[in-house]
């Protein structure tokens, strides 16, 4: 009876294929069935959440209804012009729009649950006249009226649990951090389509208003100008509200459609909101 | 390729002892068996994502070692033993190993 | 942002560096199993019973950590399933370096055969609860010394 002992050849109990390669394909393949994953669910909570009622988003809310600061003379003023916009704009039964004014110089406005518009010195100072600030106002009523906050909040909501049960099933925190990010991010804002749904609304709202919709194309030129102007101190509307040639010519085509005139006799702002919201200072 | 974990083959001359064989993988289970497994912690009962892991696993490592022995010339592995342990949740090693011989009818 | 150059920056020096401290150690293993090639292995109950000697028991152990390239790398492979080759590379360097050293004990007995051989392998956990911090491989068998 013999005793040998012989040299095994390399490679049976290890892999041969470089890691850096395993690697790229495995993030490769991970961001192909996130983007799918993320992309069915962005669909289907948006079409679950229109279901909630109003009611419900009203008492989510109320909770921070406190954080937004008292009503003054601007926001009264807002708010009856709010008012306005809203019967023209023909809301649903229950829908109620509560305008709140943040003394700040950034040029934005947001809609957010419960029909709580938020509008900012910047932006309210930039508007040339009534007109100009209805239709802002309609546009935010109109995010409102077509349940984009609750949707948008239904689908982060949704990316959030996935994000969860993947971060907690896989064997690394890094891959659940990265995840929980990219999840985020795509939550955050509004859609294309539903700015574009948005638009449309608006200038429906406008024209019946004022019988034209010159209040619009005093919007987006402004808008535009501060775009040109360049991308140096891009006011937080653009970055929030992205502003590119197919939604001006998508809003120009709709005008012209329904034989709205995009020039017309716009009304000023009063003088004291004027004055208000021209202020310098943060 | 004969295995057994016994010392001797009955009927069997062994004519040389080739040393130590093994084979070793490390496996484990994809998202969906896991998150199967966690909800089965819930109900109790058998967990078989894992128990399929771990019968690939050893199969695997069953093959790698006959790999080990066939270049090292043997027709049989004799002294198998197995080793299992938890690498990290949802994963785990197999290790078998042995000793190649060569028998004669 | 921060957060992502971290790491990179992590993922980055764990692959560099524990690409050629791997290298490293497999070339140090190859040559020492030539050079104790001699001392052999099995994992027979029985020494061979013509065979007049005496016994010492000799073991060998090691502990190897992972690396952070090691550790994303297996957590997006176990998301999949099925093997996962950044460890198995781990576990086969800390196995050979175990036996090495058992080996080393036995030729420092005189010993040129040693049997029954069995292992044991420990995953240390790390400080993340998802990822095991180190693997300890422990090799032990009886050595034939001279008598």
């Amino acid at each position: 009876m013999e005793y040998h002992n012989s040299q095994p050849p390399e490679g049976i109990n290890v892999s041969q294929t470089h890691p850096l390669l395993d690697l790229l394909r495995l993030l490769g393949g991970l961001l192909v069935i996130a983007a799918i994953v993320f992309a069915a669910l962005a669909l289907l909570a948006d079409k679950l959440a229109r279901y909630i009622p109003f009611e419900e988003e009203l008492a989510v809310s109320s909770r921070f209804a406190a954080d937004f600061p008292e009503s003054g003379p601007m926001n009264a003023y807002l708010q009856e012009l709010a008012d306005r916009v809203a019967a023209a704009q023909e809301l649903p039964e229950g829908m109620r729009i509560r305008t709140h004014y943040m003394d700040n110089a950034t040029v934005n406005a947001f809609a957010t649950l419960g029909g709580n518009v938020v509008f900012f010195r910047g932006l309210v100072g930039k508007m040339p006249s009534e007109n100009a600030l209805a239709m802002v106002i309609s546009h935010e009523i109109a995010h409102v009226k077509l349940r984009h906050p609750i949707s948008t909040f239904g689908r982060g909501l949704a990316i959030g649990i996935v994000v969860a049960m993947v971060s907690a099933g896989s064997g690394s925190d890094i891959v659940g951090r990265t995840l929980g990010n990219a999840g985020l991010l795509t939550a955050l804002t509004f859609s294309r389509s539903q700015e574009s749904a948005a638009d449309a609304e608006a200038l429906r709202t406008l024209a019946r208003m004022y019988g034209h919709v010159a209040g619009a194309a005093e919007v987006f030129r402004l808008l535009q100008d501060e775009s040109n102007r360049g991308s140096g101190n891009m006011p937080a509307i653009l970055r929030t509200h992205p502003l590119d040639q197919d939604r001006i010519d998508a809003i120009a085509r709709n005008a012209a459609a329904n034989g709205w005139p995009m020039q017309g006799a716009t009304r000023p702002l009063p003088e004291e909101i004027r004055t208000l919201a021209q202020k310098s200072g943060p | 390729m004969l295995l057994s974990n016994l010392e001797i083959v009955p009927g069997q001359r062994i004519v040389k002892h080739l040393g130590l064989v093994q084979g070793s993988t490390v496996r484990s289970k994809h998202l969906g068996k896991d998150i199967m497994a966690g909800l089965k912690n819930i109900v109790g009962g058998e967990l078989k994502g894992y128990t399929e892991l771990l019968q690939e696993a050893r199969q695997e490592a069953t093959e790698r070692m006959i790999k080990q022995a066939q270049a090292a010339g043997a027709n049989a592995v004799l002294n198998i033993r197995f080793s299992t342990s938890s690498i990290t949740q949802g994963a785990a090693e197999m290790l078998a190993y042995g000793t190649a011989v060569v028998l004669a009818a | 942002m921060a957060d992502l150059i971290v790491f990179l920056v992590l993922l980055a020096s764990g692959y560099t560096v524990g690409r050629i401290a791997e290298r490293r150690h497999y070339r140090s293993i190859l040559a020492r199993e030539k050079e104790l090639a001699n001392v052999m292995v099995f994992t027979n109950r029985f020494p061979p019973l013509t065979l007049r000697a005496g016994q010492a028991l000799v073991a060998g152990s090691v502990v190897i950590s992972e690396d952070y390239f090691k550790r994303v790398l297996s957590g997006l492979q176990s998301l999949f399933g099925g093997r996962l080759r950044a460890y198995e590379s781990l576990l086969d360097r800390a196995r050979r370096e175990a036996v090495l050293r058992m080996k080393q004990e036995a030729r420092g007995k005189g010993a040129q055969m040693i049997v029954n051989v069995k292992f044991q392998t420990f995953s240390i956990p790390g400080r993340n609860p998802n990822s095991f911090g180190a693997v300890e491989v422990m090799a032990y068998g009886t050595a034939l010394t001279e008598r």
